[in-house]
């Protein structure tokens, strides 16, 4: 099946939108640098709405809990996202055919990834090392 | 103490699938939503020190934080206002003591640990003690007017070793024996070959938190796959989950006081690190050396301590209150004798790793603790797979109502 859901133009690179196609359920489109991709529109974790998340390179991270989808293949890569279970077929398979093929993957280096994991990254110099009697020390 | 039947195991759904499984199999600790004022209230705090602390049995380390024969310990019990010094004699024997002075209510030993192959000796005015607690020397003791030496001995505290574990009770009426309080979960590890495991790592923490704020949130793994970045590391297939990403306990029982809860991964993923050490010593950490019934087992020992283990690895956690408002958290890490260098460097950085997990914790903990404070709601909720923290703290409740098996 191939439905136009509008110009590649409206799509630029980081973008997500969440687009409606009779007969499916709610999908998500996106431009990971370059490679359009389709999945549907829900994580296979909690309640959540991925054209709401955050893209990374090639990785769609989930709003709620930060789990995260790889876009070319669907599958999940991060907890809590189920890992053995694709976004695009948690509850539906028709959506996965509508995947786009991917470009040639290339190194994504990303610090958003690490700035949205924990804004208040914590102090280690807190934890007080106490000295022990094991013998391979002595 | 749940009963279990294996014709109903049998017939019920797995642990993945079956909802609300553990409040249907503890019906008794209901389902209502706890209180904050238990970890806010200066009332309740009062009653905790001397309702539970100062007549429950206590763990303060164990044998291994003693260097053998002639050695001891210290350890200062601010909540209840003790400081305690455990000794070992050139039998082995475990004692414990007020680590006072018996002229002049001097601090005795000042080291946090050390050996003592002569005495133990007052540095105000050099009043001398055996291992025993009976009085070596007394400085110019012609001058003294007391009857005998035996009335001027350390002042010994009730203490108990199990298993290597050093407990101590400072209340000198009770008649609960360590093996009485302890019970189903005492009888569990009866033979258990803890003299296998060394303590290589040790660990404190002072927190701002109420101590049972901090067991709480250690006492479930509800929180792993959300908390911070490296807990979702450790979650990616560390425990049990289920089909929508949520960890699951695979048992839960209580044992008198104590609770136990085990959760197995069936996908658990090594890291890159451990699977280059796997890779390059095959035989490494191949070996269950420990008895364990499920790799991963964690227990709670009523009231204060953790023990838990992962494969071959037993972690300890101990809680000391400062106040209603102030914790220190020990942790320490127990493994088997190193095989190889591999072995040595794994657990330096299984380690690390852990510290790491605990910075992360002690953040939470905090957050939690003046969340509470604040008493934005008067109550916090549980869910099922928080059930330990439910029998955790009906046990602190029977407790303090004098129900004390």
């Amino acid at each position: 099946m191939r439905v136009a859901v509008g110009p590649f133009e409206e799509l630029p690179t980081g973008a997500l939108k969440r687009i409606t196609v009779e007969g499916l359920p709610p999908l998500v489109i996106g431009n990971a640098d370059g490679t359009v991709f389709c999945l549907k529109d829900e994580c296979n974790h909690g309640e959540a709405n991925l054209s709401e998340g955050e893209l990374c390179g090639f990785e769609l991270l989930c709003p709620l809990h930060s789990g995260s989808f790889d876009v070319r293949s669907g599958k999940a890569v991060k907890r809590p996202a189920k890992l053995r279970r694709s976004a695009s077929t948690s509850r539906s398979t028709t959506a996965s055919s509508m995947c786009a093929p991917a470009r040639t993957p290339t190194p994504v280096v990303s610090s958003r990834r690490q700035a949205a994991s924990r804004p208040d990254a914590p102090n280690c110099n807190d934890i007080r090392s106490v000295p022990t009697r094991r013998e391979d020390q002595r | 103490m749940t009963t279990t039947d294996d014709t109903r195991l049998a017939n019920e759904p797995s642990v993945m699938e079956d909802v609300k499984r553990w409040s249907r199999r503890n019906a008794e600790l209901g389902t209502a939503p706890l209180t904050v004022d238990r970890f806010i209230s200066e009332e309740w705090f009062e009653k905790e020190r001397t309702e539970l602390f100062a007549k429950s049995w206590i763990n303060l380390g164990s044998v291994r934080d003693l260097e053998g024969a002639n050695s001891f310990f210290t350890r200062d019990i601010i909540v209840l206002d003790k400081q305690v010094v455990v000794t070992m004699d050139a039998e082995g024997e475990v004692r414990a003591f007020h680590n006072v002075c018996s002229h002049r209510g001097m601090k005795l030993m000042w080291e946090d640990s050390g050996t003592c192959p002569a005495a133990m000796v007052c540095r105000f005015h050099g009043w001398a003690y055996n291992q025993d607690g009976s009085v070596k020397s007394v400085p110019d003791e012609g001058e003294f007017h007391f009857e005998s030496r035996a009335d001027i001995g350390l002042v010994p505290i009730r203490t108990e070793v199990w298993n290597g574990f050093v407990f101590v009770n400072f209340d000198d009426a009770g008649t609960t024996t360590l093996r009485e309080h302890l019970g189903a979960l005492g009888e569990k590890f009866e033979n258990f070959p803890y003299d296998i495991l060394q303590l290589d790592y040790r660990y404190e923490i002072t927190e701002r938190a109420n101590w049972k704020v901090a067991i709480d949130a250690q006492n479930e793994i509800y929180h792993v796959p959300m908390l911070a970045p490296v807990h979702r590391f450790l979650a990616q297939g560390a425990f049990a989950s289920n089909d929508d990403g949520y960890t699951r306990l695979n048992d839960f029982s209580r044992l008198g006081l104590h609770t136990r809860y085990t959760s197995v991964s069936e996908d658990y993923d090594e890291t890159a690190f451990s699977q280059a050490l796997i890779d390059g010593n095959p035989g490494w950490n191949a070996e269950q050396l420990l008895p364990l019934d499920d790799p991963f087992e964690f227990h709670v020992l009523f009231p204060n301590m953790v023990m838990s283990f992962f494969g071959n690895m037993m972690f300890t956690y101990n809680f000391w209150p400062l106040d209603v408002n102030n914790v220190v958290w020990e942790i320490r890490l127990h493994f088997p004798k190193p095989a190889n260098l591999a072995d040595l460097v794994s657990r330096e950085f299984g380690a690390k790793r852990f510290r790491d997990l605990l910075c992360e914790d002690k953040t939470g903990h905090e957050a939690i603790h003046r969340g509470c404070e604040s008493q934005a709601r008067p109550h916090i909720f549980l869910g099922d797979q928080e059930v330990q923290i439910r029998a955790f703290h009906r046990s602190v409740d029977d407790y303090l109502e004098g129900k004390r098996a």
